[in-house]
């Protein structure tokens, strides 16, 4: 079965390490947050930690062993989607402390579908990021994207967005809030979309149509 | 250029060359920081908060107090370099570092020891302090020439002591990029560099969750490499106390240190015994800067919001 031995070659391309130490850190400040610190979702240390989830997505992504896994016949899209299955554990992550978080009757609780869609632009924009800077020839970008998004998401609680735009908020009250994370989202799935175009595919199929005639 | 600073490994002979190689290091690097985009976007975010300063919720004289729009602003001006210059310059400097494209690369097998490619990135790092040196400059003459009089706190100051305010952001600046060479150096994992920005940050955060009088809130407090002067909420008030002189000096101090920790990596020897005992003499002496930051100097207050603090 060239497809399984496909899959387990690529996965063991990935660098677990890098994935599962920010997956781990991330989970410390999530953790953090909830007890020690509980301020909740919307607080510097839960947006810290969701950037760090994204990262860590991002690192799936991130090709150590570029070189071995190229030489392996599958497109660049279906090694995206196998790599990008870590946004899926990243995703799960953020989801598990939104639920921990509402289970504490005591706190101010955000609107759910807020949090998620908050979340899932983070995963998606890192993936995206990674994807797209792969594709123009950098190896292993993550680290660089990891340390954006933990900056991006302190840059938004402390500088003004044009239009009034409460980026943090996750109220679900304000509809420009949602706008900007839908945006973030969609910007992220096509960067993951463009990343995982194989280059010149276009021009094969031109070629298979041309072969056709 | 000498023939012995053409061999890898080898120190220079002449202070003079070696210098320069440290200078042609430099140079390239500097080169090389200017384009990574978090260090930009950063830049760009800090010059935009420093020209606004004095035209957003500036509290002078003419300005409204209100609860909703408060009096918090003006003097939380360190922390403006520190998260913008100080955690850019880090993720950006590590990046660098790390040597992670082609010119990194190229400039791994420069003929010069790590030792000056250690120094030339922590000269490196006085660019994004000249950055934040710039627009404090800026903000600090806005200060004396039309005083923020409402801001909280502000007739606690001295204009000294509002000058160290100043001086503790571009030492933030500064010392976040030379944390981020220095990581790179004893910390090579993919991760590092963003784990660090994100132990800075809970570290920030941890010391103001202290919001009490006591000497170890105070502490922790200034312990803490990003730490507003004065903190407020919608319904209480803390103003940090203790010596800015002081921190001034625990935060160079801090720089200090993550400078010879950079530069340590990859001595051997003499060299290396010779920069522990520096390290640990001004680690000594950080330590002192540090309890007398928080033990001396007028007293921190903490209690119910107050338009009059």
């Amino acid at each position: 079965m060239v497809t399984r031995s496909a899959l387990a070659a690529e996965l063991r391309a990935v660098g677990w390490g890098p994935v599962l130490g920010a997956g781990a850190a991330a989970a410390t400040v999530l953790a953090l947050d909830g007890t020690v610190w509980p301020s909740g979702p919307g607080s510097v240390t839960a947006w810290v930690g969701g950037a760090l989830l994204a990262g860590a997505a991002g690192f799936s992504l991130d090709q150590p062993a570029a070189g071995a896994v190229q030489s392996v016949p599958t497109s660049r899209g279906w090694r995206m989607a196998v790599r990008a299955c870590a946004g899926l554990g990243a995703l799960a992550g953020w989801v598990a402390y939104a639920v921990v978080w509402r289970a504490q009757l005591a706190v101010g609780v955000p609107a759910w579908w807020a949090q998620v869609l908050a979340g899932g632009a983070l995963v998606t924009v890192g993936l995206g990021l990674c994807a797209a800077l792969v594709r123009r020839g950098q190896d292993e970008p993550a680290s660089t994207v990891a340390g954006g998004l933990v900056f991006a998401v302190l840059a938004l609680g402390l500088v003004p967005v044009p239009g009034d735009v409460l980026v943090l908020d996750l109220s679900g009250e304000r509809g420009s809030t949602t706008v900007a994370w839908a945006v973030i989202a969609l910007l992220g799935a096509a960067g993951l979309a463009w990343g995982s175009r194989d280059e010149g595919s276009r021009w094969r199929e031109t070629d298979a149509r041309s072969a056709g005639h | 250029m000498s023939s012995a600073v053409l061999v890898p490994g080898v120190p220079s002979t002449s202070r003079r060359a070696s210098a320069e190689v440290v200078r042609s290091i430099a140079r390239i690097e500097v080169r090389r920081l200017l384009h990574q985009p978090v260090f930009l976007v950063a830049v760009f975010l800090f010059v935009l908060m420093a020209v606004t300063t004095p035209f957003s919720d500036y509290a002078n004289a003419d300005y409204v107090v209100t609860a909703e729009n408060g009096t918090e602003t003006n003097l939380d001006w360190p922390v403006v370099p520190a998260f913008f210059l100080g955690l850019g310059g880090l993720i950006a400097m590590n990046r660098v570092a790390k040597g992670a494209s082609r010119t990194g690369d190229v400039l791994e097998a420069a003929p010069a020891t790590k030792l000056q490619r250690s120094l030339a990135l922590c000269l490196v790092c006085l660019v994004p302090a000249v950055v934040a040196f710039a627009g404090a400059a800026y903000v600090f003459v806005f200060w004396m020439v039309d005083p923020p009089l409402q801001a909280m706190a502000w007739t606690e100051f001295t204009d000294t002591q509002l000058f160290s305010i100043m001086v503790e952001g571009v030492l933030a600046a500064v010392g976040g990029p030379l944390l981020g060479v220095a990581v790179a150096r004893w910390w090579r994992w993919p991760t590092a560099g963003a784990i660090t920005a994100v132990a800075l940050i809970l570290w920030a955060v941890l010391s103001s969750v202290y919001r009490d009088s006591s000497w170890w809130g105070a502490l922790i407090h200034h312990s803490s490499p990003f730490a507003l002067a004065v903190f407020n909420t919608e319904s209480s008030t803390w103003a940090q106390g203790g010596s800015h002189h002081w921190r001034v000096a625990y935060l160079a101090g801090l720089c200090l240190l993550a400078a010879l920790a950079a530069c340590a990596h990859g001595t051997t020897g003499e060299q290396r015994r010779q920069l522990v005992r520096v390290s640990l003499a001004v680690g000594g002496l950080t330590v002192i800067a540090l309890l007398l930051a928080t033990f001396t100097g007028p007293e921190g207050h903490y209690g119910p919001w107050n338009p009059l603090w």
